[in-house]
């Protein structure tokens, strides 16, 4: 509980996206903000862009000894995407771990 | 029915709205005349009977007319799209193509190759004196295989006249989901909506610009327009029908989608540039059982994969041997479960991955990792995803004591230098344990 809160879960979402710039082209980089668009409209993220930025960001968390799921049944079902931006989804990592520190 | 009947039919609805590209709208008069500018073209350039031409281009009334016009002189089509461009040369080259005919905006380019083209497949159609279509089947696993169809097979389906819908289509003209979208619509008097990217926003807009009715699209695209939010804020009321293949329908995806739309039918499809596409019934909007066959389609299953004999099939590849049985049957490589009369498509059998529709060969994707330096093994495999069907996923065994992380943009940045963007895994993770068998093959 006390390391989950330590985590500053803005920070590994804009590191995750950084490091994804890095193998992307020139016109194709995301914007890294901590308000920054991820994934609609005002984005160039595709879905398999998507699914790697989800999957870097679940192993990065691991790496805290964090297990989440980002890209689950639930996170679909969502009535508002979590992915639309970087607060949206950092909302939806911390609803994640509460629940999980409920259980 | 011949193209020229089908063209006969297509006089009958003159006024009639045929094809909208971005804002021009083209009546069935219009492409019609424009067919018979074709035929003048193809005729100046000595493209006769049995000629195998290329048709390459985006949709357009020229395109669309082109290819009507290569079919009525029984010659031989090979349509290419944009998204291939890089292709196009080797495609020609494997088709035998003897013309090519390139469009852009509105310049036509007629140019002749000199290429003999005397394929079996080319004389056997020539003999029945019947117009051909090549399509290429897409995917990494292994060179593209050139499918030879005879047209006269392929228009018969499309005799019976069934409801006229305004219809986006959604794939190309170098695809047998495209090709179906324009005969369908075209036999009987539909609209054919072209918009201007494949992103959801663009669909979502052009549907309700145009009023689209029937909406043939895959199970990952309908995921992305889900996620987009675009179902909310655009009016999508004029939509009836959406029809979705390709690819295995996440059950979440589709539950998700009859909620979102409950006045929309959602029909599953089942097609191959092998066999064309065959008529289905979903048991439900909301369910993934499906009775494919019926008329001129045959289907049995044998250790749980689905077999399928059609009178739309091609008649052989070019340059791969005949992948039917002594009886005609197909095997779809397809997984299935069955109860009574309904299946349920379960994936491919094997071991090729489906990201969103798109084949990937494990192999290819290994062969290109193990160029990088400090890559001892590696296997790569699938992974089931919400968002894609399925994923990429590469488990490495690295000789370099590098962070992790900085390998992982190394290895991405190799990838994509010499993979198509969807086979570039998606998940990277590292091991200390043999990736192989005793045998030495990979365990995947």
């Amino acid at each position: 509980m006390v390391q989950e809160n330590s985590l500053d879960l803005q920070k590994v979402v804009l590191a995750c996206m950084e490091s994804l710039n890095l193998a992307r082209d020139p016109d194709e980089q995301l914007t890294i903000d901590k308000e920054a668009p991820i994934f609609g409209q005002d984005s160039p993220l595709d879905s398999l862009g998507l699914v790697s930025l989800l999957i870097d960001i679940e192993d990065a968390l691991a790496d805290e000894e964090v297990e989440i799921s980002l890209s689950d049944e639930k996170a679909m079902s969502q009535r508002h995407s979590p992915y639309r931006d970087v607060p949206t989804l950092v909302a939806y990592i911390n609803s994640q771990l509460e629940q999980e520190s409920a259980t | 029915m011949n193209t020229s009947n089908l063209v006969e039919r297509m006089r009958s609805w003159p006024s009639e709205i045929a094809l909208v590209t971005g804002t021009k709208s083209t009546q069935y008069d219009e492409l019609i005349s424009e067919v018979e500018s074709w035929l003048e073209r193809l005729a100046d350039a000595k493209i006769t009977a049995g000629s195998v031409v290329s048709i390459e281009g985006d949709y357009s009334p020229t395109t669309v007319a082109a290819l009507f016009a290569v079919w009525m002189i029984d010659a031989i089509a090979v349509p290419l799209a944009p998204d291939s461009a890089s292709h196009h040369d080797q495609f020609c080259e494997t088709a035998e193509v003897q013309f090519r005919i390139q469009l852009q905006q509105d310049e036509i380019l007629i140019t002749s190759t000199q290429a003999e083209a005397q394929h079996e497949l080319y004389v056997s159609l020539r003999e029945r004196s019947h117009p051909g279509l090549v399509l290429f089947t897409s995917g990494t696993s292994g060179p593209n295989k050139a499918a030879v169809h005879d047209v006269a097979a392929l228009l018969n389906k499309y005799e019976t006249p069934r409801q006229r819908l305004r219809t986006l289509v959604f794939l190309q003209m170098d695809h047998i989901g495209g090709i179906n979208t324009l005969l369908y619509t075209f036999s009987n008097g539909g609209c054919v909506i072209v918009a201007s990217e494949r992103t959801p926003r663009d669909i979502c807009q052009a549907i309700e610009q145009n009023q689209v009715e029937l909406l043939p699209t895959s199970p990952t695209f309908l995921n992305m327009m889900l996620l987009s939010g675009e179902f909310d804020s655009r009016d999508l009321s004029s939509l009836r029908v959406i029809t979705y293949g390709t690819e295995p329908m996440p059950e979440t995806t589709l539950k998700r989608l009859a909620q979102k739309l409950p006045d929309v039918r959602l029909k599953q499809t089942y097609g191959m540039t092998e066999l064309g596409i065959l008529g289905s019934k979903s048991r439900a909007s909301d369910s993934l059982w499906v009775r494919v066959g019926g008329d001129g389609f045959e289907t049995k299953i044998i250790d749980n994969r689905l077999w399928v004999r059609a009178k739309t099939a091609m008649m052989g590849y070019l340059n791969a041997p005949s992948p039917f049985d002594e009886d005609g049957f197909l095997d779809t490589g397809d997984r299935v479960e069955v109860d009574g009369e309904w299946i349920k498509i379960l994936g491919r059998d094997g071991d090729t991955i489906n990201v969103g529709g798109s084949k990937v060969d494990p192999a290819e994707v290994e062969n290109v990792l193990l160029q990088l330096e400090g890559v001892a093994d590696v296997v790569v495999k699938s992974e089931a995803h919400p968002i894609t069907g399925q994923i990429v996923s590469a488990l490495v065994q690295l000789t370099t004591s590098e962070p992790f992380k900085e390998f992982k943009v190394r290895a991405r940045q190799h990838c994509k230098e010499l993979l198509p963007s969807y086979a570039v895994p998606a998940r990277f993770r590292k091991t200390d344990q043999p990736l192989h068998s005793s045998r030495f093959k990979r365990i995947r």
